[in-house]
């Protein structure tokens, strides 16, 4: 009998309950949608920087007969001297607005540069090129990696 | 006693849960209010500038390939090379100290504006490419701006809309319109006659009559009728007007631009939607 009285502050809270839940599903669902709005924009923008960086310093003029592109795919018939790197180095920051990158291929890091805060990680763009002097493949993947300069 | 103890007891119960219920009532009311204000608009208007933002990337990636614009070897297009002569005709150069341009030099754009025979439909994109290797302490890098102007898209004829709608609501057999347009004509009459007077060679009667004229026409219709008009017959291509701003508009895409000796600048090409829709 005494806990008759109870009946409709237990319906009350229950009530409160569920219609909270359902407030909190309705937010989270609008919230979920305008992330997804704005993850994916800033993904396809990011895919785009990095294609067109990857581009842009594959294509940079090295001196009159070397891009890029030829400094890479021949650099062990060539060698790789520091005077290239210090040009890919000061090209690719400039053109990125990076703050430090990483060159790899699918075995190892060709050049790398360093960064305030550990390794390059936030972005990346991938190419293929080709290696008319590599006995075993003559494709090689390169990855850039690297991390804007945070303004 | 006993009984009238468990009595107040079951009131005091009946309170708590009425309180809770009527505040849990302003707080629902007060969640709404909010929502609809802030995430609804919030999520609306995300959706249509994600619009522009992605129009203002694929016109960016667009103008990197475009023939008018990069650098051609051999019968072939370098996507992402510039070529500086092609840049001189299809952009207007100025110096800008940050990297979007500054506020003269996009006067001088648009006073030079060159259009471009390219762009979505209801769009006006301001196309910006900065030379980020020929800078001077004083007076900046080498920008180029131009503008393109895509299609524009009336599906009907708004004017027409407005005034058939108008004709819709005209009321000629109502006592209460025929003595708005009266009292109208009386004030118009009035203030008509008043400065009929004080400007020679109008005089009193003609000023009134004028007035009455004016009076009567601004009163022909009702005001709430004409703004209502109006709004419905804004074409829905211009009901809502968003530019992009936050990715490419902001903070460009990097590119190359080839110098006649060959030599190639590091770039960033920036392109701003403004859509209406």
């Amino acid at each position: 009998m005494a806990m008759k009285g109870f009946l409709p502050l237990t319906l009350t809270l229950l009530s409160i309950i569920a219609t909270a839940t359902m407030i909190a599903t309705v937010l989270l669902v609008s919230l979920f949608f305008e992330y997804h709005l704005h993850i994916n924009l800033k993904f396809e923008y990011d895919k785009s920087y990095s294609d067109l960086l990857m581009l842009s310093f594959l294509r940079l003029q090295y001196n009159s007969t070397y891009s890029g592109y030829k400094v890479l795919a021949e650099r062990d018939v060539n060698g790789f001297t520091q005077d290239m790197k210090d040009f890919l180095k000061k090209k690719i920051e400039l053109l990125g607005d990076v703050e430090c990158f990483r060159i790899a291929n699918s075995s190892m890091i060709i050049f790398n540069t360093s960064c305030s805060s550990g390794e390059p990680y936030e972005y990346a763009g991938e190419a293929f090129i080709f290696k008319p002097y590599n006995p075993n493949s003559l494709v090689e993947e390169f990855t850039l990696t690297y991390n804007k300069v945070k303004r | 006693m006993k009984s009238v103890r468990k009595r107040q007891g079951k009131g005091a119960i009946f309170t708590i849960s009425s309180v809770l219920e009527a505040l849990f009532s302003v707080g629902i009311l007060g969640i709404g209010f909010w929502f609809f204000l802030t995430k609804i608009v919030d999520i609306h208007v995300a959706t249509l500038t994600a619009d522009n933002e992605r129009h203002a990337m694929n016109l960016a990636n667009v103008l990197l390939s475009y023939e008018g614009l990069v650098y051609e070897k051999d019968g072939k297009l370098q996507r992402g090379v510039l070529d500086v002569r092609k840049l001189d005709s299809f952009a207007y150069g100025g110096r800008s100290q940050q990297l979007e341009p500054n506020s003269s030099l996009v006067k001088d754009a648009f006073r030079n504006y060159k259009k471009i025979t390219f762009s979505y439909p209801n769009t006006i994109s301001y196309i910006t490419i900065t030379d980020l290797e020929n800078c001077t302490e004083q007076e900046g890098c080498k920008v180029w701006v131009a503008t393109a102007v895509g299609p524009v898209n009336f599906d009907e004829n708004f004017v027409k809309k407005f005034i058939d709608c108008l004709v819709e609501h005209l009321e000629l057999t109502s006592v209460q319109a025929w003595s708005r347009r009266l009292e109208g004509c009386a004030v118009g009459a009035g203030f008509g006659a008043f400065i009929g007077s004080i400007v020679p060679g109008i005089g009193t009667g003609l000023g009134a009559a004028i007035g009455c004229g004016i009076g009567l026409l601004t009163s022909f219709f009702d005001p709430h009728d004409v703004s209502t008009c109006g709004v419905n017959s804004i074409p829905e291509s211009v009901k809502y007007f968003f530019t992009s701003g936050s990715f490419v508009a902001a903070q460009g895409l990097p590119a190359l631009i080839r110098l006649p000796d060959g030599t190639t600048h590091a770039c960033r090409i920036m392109v701003g939607v403004i859509e209406w829709r």
